[in-house]
């Protein structure tokens, strides 16, 4: 017996992932810096930057959490891929916006999209940190995954939300 | 209120002193209750079981409601036989395959006699509604959350009992039968 099914597209626009780790890495620098943690050369090399040195790890970081995000929350994507290989996704590398498509339970709490959303970006932000503060400074890196990990919990708490059953009415 | 009604009675009497009766369950309102209680049984388990939480509350959808048309099937039969005599039917001599069949309405004919109360046959349509709801939810919840199982088990035990009780107690009035001497 057919089900109807809920499709919900969320997408991620790479260019406010790439903002958002360079924000919140710039903002750690500066906060360790000024209590005098870090030198100043120490604050300038956490600070993840589109140059071409650093870029390749921010993308890949990125990648790598997106793909993550496919295995955590794919129970439910909606996804036809038969062919995969180790390139940088081109979406990332060149700004665009990502897709993912969830093909959800008729029952699933569509007040919990938007919450899923910012779940999703709060983990992939958190994580490709997490990556980048692994190389740059590992006495945080550890806090930067426990959040990943929180704002993952989060988005699959979103993910797992349900609505009540509707009662069946007739016509006569 | 026809649109809560979850069963019907058609009957008609026969030549042998017995009534057909025609106790009718919508597949629509068993579904209903059904995700109404798992919903309410996932809400109350607590957020720490989350993806059971989940799959306890998606008991009605893809994939999930085969199971459920297949313990209907198992109660709707069961129920039958719980009926007898009052169910009894001719045997067949058609083949009986394994489908998975999801019908609209889940009929139980009886054959009743006259003495047998219209209120047992209300009493009877509302317990075995109560009864098949039992049995799915106890089966689901054996997979998703076997503590809970356990109170559904019982309550469809009990239930069981009743449906047992409503038929065997209510047979109307007892007659001594006359002796020659």
């Amino acid at each position: 017996m057919a089900e109807n099914k809920k499709n919900l597209a969320v997408t991620i626009q790479t260019k406010e992932l790439k903002f958002a780790i360079m924000n919140k890495t710039h903002v750690t620098a500066r906060s360790l810096q000024a209590a005098g943690k870090l030198n100043y050369e120490a604050a300038a090399h956490m600070q993840a930057s589109e140059d071409l040195e650093n870029s390749y790890e921010l993308i890949r970081a990125i990648c790598n959490a997106i793909a993550e995000t496919k295995v955590e929350l794919g129970e439910y994507l909606n996804e036809t891929v038969n062919a995969t290989n180790n390139l940088i996704d081109s979406n990332v590398e060149n700004g665009n916006a990502v897709t993912l498509n969830f093909l959800l339970p008729s029952n699933y709490n569509s007040a919990a999209a938007d919450a899923l959303g910012g779940g999703i970006h709060e983990f992939i932000v958190g994580r490709s940190i997490y990556e980048w503060y692994r190389q740059t400074c590992p006495e945080i890196a550890e806090a930067c995954k426990a959040d990943a990990e929180a704002a993952l919990d989060r988005a699959k708490k979103a993910l797992y939300k349900r609505s009540r059953p509707e009662r069946p009415t007739y016509t006569p | 209120m026809s649109d809560i009604c979850f069963c019907g009675h058609a009957d008609n009497t026969d030549s042998e002193n017995k009534r057909t009766v025609r106790l009718k369950f919508l597949r629509s309102q068993l579904l209903y209750d059904i995700k109404n209680y798992a919903y309410v049984e996932a809400d109350v388990m607590g957020e720490e079981k989350q993806h059971a939480q989940h799959v306890l509350a998606e008991i009605g959808e893809e994939g999930n409601v085969d199971r459920v048309s297949r313990i209907l099937a198992v109660v709707h039969a069961a129920v039958i036989e719980l009926l007898y005599p009052w169910t009894k039917q001719e045997t067949i001599e058609e083949e009986i395959d394994n489908c998975l069949c999801a019908p609209d309405e889940y009929v139980v004919e009886l054959h009743v006699p006259d003495s047998v109360s219209r209120t047992t046959m209300h009493l009877l349509s509302r317990l075995i509604h109560e009864y098949m709801v039992y049995r799915v939810l106890a089966d689901w919840l054996s997979i998703t959350n076997p503590d809970a199982a356990v109170n559904w088990a019982a309550k469809a035990e009990a239930t069981e009992g009743e449906i047992t009780k409503a038929k065997t107690t209510h047979k109307g009035v007892f007659t001594r039968k006359t002796h020659p001497w």
